[in-house]
């Protein structure tokens, strides 16, 4: 007998679902290719790399009250070892009711309203081998209480395990001049990664807007670095402390305008020279969509917004001072064919960064990405002896890619 | 005396019975042509009254000018509105199967006839729920012919409107009203409407772009009757006069009154659908 993997969920789920034996099962499987133009800065990285990656879904609905949801995903990289990962993004079964949601296990949470960086969004650690845009995330642990409000809701969560940041390793590319060693991380608590971490948000929707608050205490996300002997050279030690974090979102809401912001306030995470220092960070701009430009369906997305973190030179990321300008061209042609493109700005110094991304659909199963980066601006600080936030970039200088990514959809 | 009371209350009730069928007139026939505009379209909103809620799967096939086809498929749930409310209307759901790259994405319209439209946006990829703009009225629909506001939901007080004839379309005896939008966001200063006498249903629409230009046009067929009241169509289809562009929207699965409520449309919501 050939045991699958529907058997192995039937054995699991069986005394559950024997009343409704309805699973869903989705798939995407992806193709990817990256090209480096400019020579590498360490000797093991080439200048091309290729991939596959798997998600699957299985979701399943018990009654009208109780549902279950399974995603796993598993990237292979052919070329560095680091980048080649698994990970559970959802393992979850929500109880909704309608004055109470309660969820139990790995799920992905998203906070925040703008669209460049997102200061706020903290619940879920950030998968930043699969992309450097940190919108894609690791699967978070929980246990969750969600409170509808009239036209607001009340969140309360748990995190129970703490999921580290991955990095790309010595031979891959879009990485620091020192290997970070993900195998030996230092925690400021003394429970390491089993800290349970907690976090309560309230978000009311206005007439024409919404705000939230939000409050989180636990291991931060963002690691610092210690360096430290490796086994042949000096390696990074990423440095988990802990924190507590307050955040605001808010928007605003005016016929095809639409005003954001967010703002946190951190306290208990070094900056950047490894010195105490409790911080506000702000970024916030405005939306604007022009539909049915030049008489066509085509419309057009413009998006403006600024990032300030008051550590400035000593911020842990190179969007310390920066304006952002992006936009986003939906031809609304038969493929769905949409141009996006995204400059950063450093408000400060010369340096930017400049995404370009098209994508289209082939029929109702098959896209295609083409995705350019830039990261070749990054002159670094002006003061060498001293590493910046500026700095932080300068290490990706030889690091502009060109991605071209076939997803299969089934 | 007496013979003159009597006539006073002969011709008391005749002009009372006058006055009756003045009235009786009033109601059925206005006097201009605005008013049986407005008339026939309070006429369809009111037979359309209490359907509470409902839901259908379409399939939408866009075509370009040289016959190059690309499909679409979502499901649509619809909740009535609170017939009292003067600013509030339906909700509605939109989740997008097909293409498959966006399946799960989801769209509410919460509608109002006094300002804009709230829409919340649910993207599975990140599990965000994005708010955007309700002026997008006259916007592409998943670049089907379709804008949002041909799709959304149709309040009385959203136009103004003039009776302007009858005439047959398609062996139905119909009026035809042109409407005017008020809304500034929309994508069209007027659009010409076809509606049969006997069921009060729209059969064909030609709508005029803000140049003034004839557009697009729609016609609907394939009607049937649910619940022994509402009519809901089997097909829409729009064809664009300028570029000779199409789509078909194919409607199939209707179901009525699954006793949904305002909160299987809430921002909230969102993040449960499937």
């Amino acid at each position: 007998m050939r045991i699958g993997i529907h058997t192995v969920l039937f054995i699991l789920l069986t005394p559950i679902s024997l009343t409704s034996w309805s699973w869903e099962f989705e798939g995407e499987l992806f193709g990817q290719a990256r090209y480096f133009p400019d020579k590498p800065l360490h000797k093991a990285q080439r200048s091309q790399s290729q991939s596959v990656a798997l998600e699957l879904s299985a979701y399943h609905k018990i009654s009208d009250a109780i549902s279950l949801e399974f995603i796993p995903f598993y990237r292979h990289d052919f070329q560095d070892d680091e980048r080649s990962h698994g990970d559970i993004r959802k393992a979850y079964a929500l109880w909704s009711s309608p004055r109470l949601e309660i969820g139990a296990g790995i799920n992905k949470v998203f906070w925040g309203v703008t669209e460049a960086i997102h200061l706020v969004d903290i619940i879920n650690q950030t998968d930043a081998i699969e992309a450097p845009d940190q919108e894609e995330k690791l699967g978070q642990a929980m246990l969750s209480l969600s409170f509808p409000l009239t036209s607001g809701l009340f969140d309360i969560y748990v995190l129970p395990r703490f999921r580290e940041r991955n990095f790309a390793g010595d031979d891959g590319r879009l990485r620091s001049s020192l290997v970070v060693d993900t195998n030996n991380p230092l925690y400021e608590n003394k429970d390491k990664d089993h800290h349970i971490d907690w976090a309560v948000r309230l978000k009311q929707s206005l007439a024409s807007g919404e705000l939230a608050l939000s409050y989180f205490q636990g291991t931060s996300r963002d690691p610092n670095f210690v360096t430290s002997m490796g086994i042949s050279d000096p390696v990074l030690r990423p440095y988990y402390p802990q924190i507590k974090q307050l955040g605001l979102e808010t928007q605003y809401i005016k016929d095809e305008w639409l005003w954001k912001l967010e703002a946190i306030y951190r306290k208990g995470q070094p900056n950047l020279q490894f010195k105490a220092e409790d911080y506000c960070s702000v970024t916030g701009g405005f939306e604007y969509n022009i539909y049915s430009i030049f008489d066509t369906t085509q419309d057009l997305g413009i998006i403006l917004e600024g990032i300030y973190d008051q550590r400035r030179d000593d911020a842990l990321t190179f969007n310390e001072e920066d304006i952002v300008l992006g936009t986003r061209w939906s031809l609304n042609n038969l493929h769905s064919t949409e141009v996006l493109g995204l400059w950063i700005q450093d408000a400060d110094t010369s340096a930017h960064n400049f995404v370009l991304e098209l994508s289209t659909e082939f029929g109702n199963s098959i896209a295609l990405t083409i995705e350019a980066l830039i990261f070749s601006e990054q002159p670094g600080n002006n003061s060498p002896d001293r590493f910046s936030a500026d700095s932080i970039g300068h290490q990706l200088r030889r690091d502009d890619y060109l991605q071209i990514e076939v997803g299969y959809y089934f | 005396m007496k013979k003159n009371k009597s006539l006073m209350v002969q011709y008391f009730f005749a002009v009372s019975l006058l006055s009756i069928a003045l009235m009786v007139e009033g109601e059925t026939e206005p006097q201009n042509n605005q008013q049986k505009g407005r008339a026939i379209f309070e006429e369809i909103d009111r037979r359309d009254l209490g359907f509470k809620d409902f839901s259908s799967q379409q399939e939408m096939v866009l075509r370009n000018k040289s016959g190059q086809e690309s499909r679409r498929l979502i499901e649509n749930t619809v909740l009535e509105g609170d017939a009292d409310s003067k600013t509030d209307g339906d909700k509605t759901l939109i989740v997008f199967r097909e293409p498959k790259r966006i399946r799960g994405t989801a769209l509410i319209t919460h509608a109002h006839s006094q300002r804009d439209d709230d829409q919340w946006l649910y993207l599975p990829a990140l599990g965000r729920v994005k708010r955007i703009s309700g002026a997008s009225k006259a916007g592409s629909f998943v670049g089907s012919e379709f804008s949002y506001e041909d799709l959304a939901p149709q309040e009385v007080d959203d136009y103004s409107y003039e009776y302007i004839g009858d005439e047959y379309y398609s062996e139905q005896d119909c009026f035809k009203v042109i409407r005017v939008p008020k809304d500034e966001d929309s994508g069209y200063t007027r659009q010409i409407v076809w509606i049969d006498k006997a069921e009060y249903r729209i059969q064909q629409i030609e709508f005029y772009d803000r140049k003034h230009t004839f557009i697009k046009k729609l016609t609907v067929s394939g009607y049937q009757l649910y619940l022994d009241q509402y009519w809901r169509p089997g097909q829409l289809s729009m064809v664009n006069q300028q570029d000779g562009k199409s789509t078909d929207m194919i409607a199939t699965n209707y179901v009525f009154r699954q006793g949904l409520t305002d909160a299987d449309f809430s921002e909230n919501s969102l993040r449960r659908v499937r």
